[in-house]
């Protein structure tokens, strides 16, 4: 991946503004980035191919769409399984995160995902199902309790 | 939900044209008109579906560190131990959670230092010990689409 650069980051900066909902929303972005139209969806189109963009989409409250069940699911798995057990779960449709994080004194878990369901009653099910598909019984769920906070973040170009 | 409103909030959660008139080729791909598209966005972004207007980027492919974090909090000191969390721009994401470890949260930031001064400055401010600190180890998925289902 080549380095980013001054105007890429005009680019990332304007975006970040949000794409606004009228006919010709890359030439508005494209002014504000001090360029024309056609840079600016040549500089868009590159950092996506480059993953600099990793999804050319926004991002939904899901709750508010129907998806009412979402609980992170925290998994203990051998050391010598966690990449098959990895791949099963992150193969569910329903879950959307699965990472392999350190464990620690009082969490011994090494796998974390997320799962989202319609209703907490299929989301729970879901987990039982990949339980047993995945052979794994040591596993806790974290319900979240209240959501204190929840942002996009925020990108700055380095400083010179 | 209505079959429009469902096709278009899948649309534009991971495939927002990048072309002069976006607006026109996600009417072209769901068989209606451009007003109409702008005008489903824009009633949909005013009822709070649409959580931002701004594409994903990657905060490795930025320079950016990520980890998440979870403290045990006392629950009569929850509140006041949030607020000073989510504080932080850094911290993208705070959830209460009914656990032992009942608070946890994600953050994004330009380096690991910047990461390591957050967590001791909330270890100090809230004396209720180390921040524990979960850095993931390796990515399965990251893939936060949701399919919506029409009603």
């Amino acid at each position: 991946m080549s380095a980013l650069d001054p105007r890429d980051w005009s680019v990332l900066e304007a975006l970040q503004e949000g794409i606004p909902l009228v006919p010709r929303p890359y030439r508005e972005l494209a002014e504000s980035a001090s360029m024309d139209e056609d840079e600016f969806l040549a500089r868009v189109t590159r950092l996506r191919d480059e993953g600099v963009i990793r999804r050319m989409g926004f991002r939904v409250r899901h709750q508010r769409t129907g998806t009412l069940g979402n609980i992170m699911v925290v998994w203990r798995v051998p050391e010598e399984r966690v990449e098959s057990v990895g791949e099963i779960i992150a193969s569910s449709e329903a879950v959307s995160h699965c990472y392999e994080r350190p464990t620690i004194d009082g969490l011994p878990y090494n796998l974390y995902s997320m799962i989202h369901a319609p209703s907490e009653a299929e989301a729970v099910r879901t987990v039982d199902e990949l339980s047993r598909r995945c052979g794994v019984e040591d596993y806790q769920l974290l319900r979240s309790v209240r959501e204190w906070k929840k942002s996009t973040p925020v990108y700055r170009r380095p400083e010179e | 939900m209505s079959g429009l409103r469902s096709r278009l909030l899948e649309l534009v959660q991971e495939d927002f044209p990048i072309d002069a008139r976006p607006y026109r080729c996600l009417a072209e791909r769901l068989g209606t008109t451009e007003d109409d598209v702008l005008a489903e966005l824009r009633g949909m972004w005013d009822e709070g579906l649409l959580r931002d207007l701004s594409p994903v980027l990657s905060p490795r492919a930025l320079g950016s560190v990520t980890t998440l974090c979870c403290l045990r909090v006392p629950p009569e000191r929850v509140e006041e131990t949030a607020a000073l969390v989510s504080a932080y721009e850094e911290v993208t994401h705070n959830y209460e959670r009914d656990h032992e470890w009942n608070l946890w949260f994600a953050l994004v930031a330009a380096s690991r230092a910047r990461i390591d001064t957050i967590l001791r400055e909330i270890e100090q401010a809230t004396g209720l010990g180390p921040v524990r600190d979960l850095p993931a180890r390796r990515v399965f998925k990251l893939r936060a689409v949701f399919r919506m289902e029409e009603r």
